[in-house]
């Protein structure tokens, strides 16, 4: 049941519940992407940066074209409205959660700008090196692939 | 077809009914919609194949309750269940649906069907599906609709109506809408809250007095239930009256007579009553603090409104309601509740009904620095503690939780008087002052 109810709650903006129904359906398929990609975005709603950024080193290691491709009609996701709101709010939150959550969101939409965003981390610890360097990686495959 | 989970056979079967289906996989996209959803929607299957699945049903039940995730959560088929969806053109088409789950061999949910039927409803349902407002009450909720019935059932007698329902949930209304719709509805109608008054007063308001009957009866006056003459009189709190004055009321009911306090002469008039009461007065009758005989004289056509919690599904409109009359009281352009203040709203009990749903939409309205929509930040924060239950505390933010909403409780029951409770937590007004400053910073 797990998966489908939390998709539900997903697709209702209920992210205090859709990450506990996908976290649970998670525990039985810990290889779908489609339950992490949700799953980030739930975390970071819910303030549980760390579990979102161990969830995204995942993806985007296993798949990040997974996180690039997604359309917003067909997936109705979440993202450009919710990097529109925290881009447009005074955040007391610690402005590196907030770069790391805006970077992770904006993966979503843009990879360009999520790459800004983490590159503007201060004092980026081993794992937002890990992501930039595979943003980085992606974005020269991506040039390349324009160029041909 | 466009999806793995059905074969040919079935969807051939699928196509050849004359219910409207259609199929959505786990992710809510529509995989697939046969000729008959097609027939009764007007929207092609071609438009909404691979979109998600409120694209296509527009229905009311998608922001209240989605038939298959209630099939999800209750792990029980949905059967004739009452609903709606729109047409191309937007136009409201009732329906009849049916929602189950598709599984897979690991019996795991991997989808959902849901199979509609048109239904051709009567005028009066008709009316209730365009109007969302009888006679000034809310809500399109199966309960409601039934009391939308009984009023229109009961237009044309003269019966005595009790009206059972806890407080805030809109007696007076009901009362109002059953005066509106009788043949009566064109001369008076009279409201007494018989709480509100001592036993002396309370006979003398409705019945009257005249000169020197008691201390303070300077002149005659004439009574309620004589203004009323012809109309209706609408008794709240029927339960609260004493037993002296319920003799008094019964004689009324049964004969139309009465004195006024004071004078020998008998009146007579000609008015239907309307009771209201949250007391259960069965149990009054068992505790002596109501007369029998009365109780079965009003209770000749009995309303039952149901509390909030029970209708959650009117939630919405109501929401949307108060929204427009704060957004014209306040001068504010906030004209929609975001999604997951809806859902706060709508997991939240409510046990002081309509009446406090109204408080938090205000209360809301007020704090809202958004402009657009009012979001989930700015409803009380005991509403919102609802949410927040999951979130680790310490026992230092448990106790100031506790003591904030402590203080807006109090504040609340005492409609926002800093003064009054002030004195009842024998603190300084002043520190209600800063207590509120900070809970708005925060």
């Amino acid at each position: 049941m797990n998966e489908m109810l939390g998709n539900q709650y997903f697709l209702a903006r209920n992210y205090t519940q859709a990450e506990k129904e996908l976290e649970t359906a998670l525990a039985h398929k810990p290889l779908s992407v489609a339950i992490k990609k949700k799953l980030i975005i739930c975390h970071i709603q819910t303030h549980t940066i760390t579990r979102a950024v161990d969830l995204f080193i995942d993806v985007i290691t296993q798949d990040i074209h997974s996180i690039i491709d997604t359309d917003p009609i067909f997936d109705n996701c979440p993202c450009p409205q919710l990097v529109l709101d925290m881009e447009n709010t005074i955040d007391t939150k610690d402005e590196n959660e907030r770069k790391l959550a805006l970077g992770m969101l904006w993966l979503y939409c843009d990879i360009e700008p999520a790459y800004k965003y983490f590159l503007s981390i201060n004092k980026p610890d081993e794992k937002v090196q890990r992501i930039i360097a595979q943003l980085q990686l992606t974005i020269q495959q991506l040039q390349l692939k324009r160029n041909v | 077809m466009e999806n793995s989970f059905l074969t040919e056979h079935s969807i051939g079967i699928l196509e050849s009914l004359p219910e409207g289906v259609y199929v959505v996989d786990k992710e809510f996209h529509i995989v697939y919609v046969n000729k008959a959803a097609s027939a009764i929607t007007g929207i092609s299957r071609d438009e909404v194949i691979g979109k998600i699945c409120r694209s296509f049903c527009r229905s009311e039940r998608c922001e209240i309750g989605c038939p298959i995730t209630e099939v999800l959560r209750s792990n029980k088929n949905i059967l004739d269940l009452e609903s709606t969806l729109q047409s191309n053109d937007g136009t409201i088409i009732p329906i009849t649906l049916n929602a189950s789950l598709l599984k897979n061999a690991k019996d795991e949910p991997v989808g959902g069907i849901i199979s509609f039927r048109r239904n051709f409803k009567t005028d009066f349902e008709d009316y209730l599906i365009r109007h969302p407002h009888f006679y000034g009450i809310i809500g399109k909720s199966e309960p409601m609709k039934n009391i939308f019935k009984s009023i229109e059932q009961i237009a044309v007698s003269d019966a005595t109506v009790l009206i059972f329902g806890e407080t805030g949930t809109g007696k007076e209304l009901i009362a109002d809408a059953i005066h509106k719709t009788s043949k009566r509805r064109e001369q008076l109608f009279i409201k007494v809250n018989c709480a509100a008054l001592p036993d002396t007063l309370l006979g003398s308001e409705l019945f009257g007095h005249v000169k020197g009957s008691f201390t303070d009866a300077m002149k005659d006056r004439i009574g309620r239930f004589e203004i009323a003459d012809g109309g209706t009189i609408f008794l709240d709190e029927i339960g609260e009256m004493s037993l002296s004055m319920q003799n008094q009321l019964l004689r009324i009911l049964q004969e139309g007579t009465f004195e006024r306090i004071g004078e020998s002469v008998t009146r007579k008039v000609n008015v239907r009553v309307i009771a209201a009461t949250n007391k259960n007065l069965v149990n009054e009758i068992f505790n002596h603090r109501f007369r029998q005989d009365l109780y079965y004289r009003l209770n000749v056509i009995p309303i039952m409104v149901p509390p909030l919690r029970e209708r959650k599904e009117d939630i919405p409109l109501l929401a949307e309601h108060f929204l427009k009359k704060f957004a014209q009281r306040y001068n504010k352009q906030i004209q929609s509740i975001s999604p997951q203040a809806l859902d706060i709203l709508l997991r939240y009990e409510w046990n002081g009904n309509i009446r406090e749903l109204e408080n938090a939409i205000e209360y809301a309205f007020v704090r809202s620095k958004r402009t657009d929509v009012l979001c989930e930040c700015s409803l009380p924060p005991h509403i919102q503690n609802l949410e927040r239950c999951e979130e680790h505390k310490d026992i230092k933010d448990i106790e100031e939780d506790h003591k904030t909403e402590k203080l807006l409780s109090l504040l609340r029951q005492n409609n926002w008087n800093k003064t009054k409770v002030a004195r009842l937590l024998g603190i300084d007004r002043s520190t209600i002052h800063r207590r509120l400053k900070d809970l708005d910073q925060k």
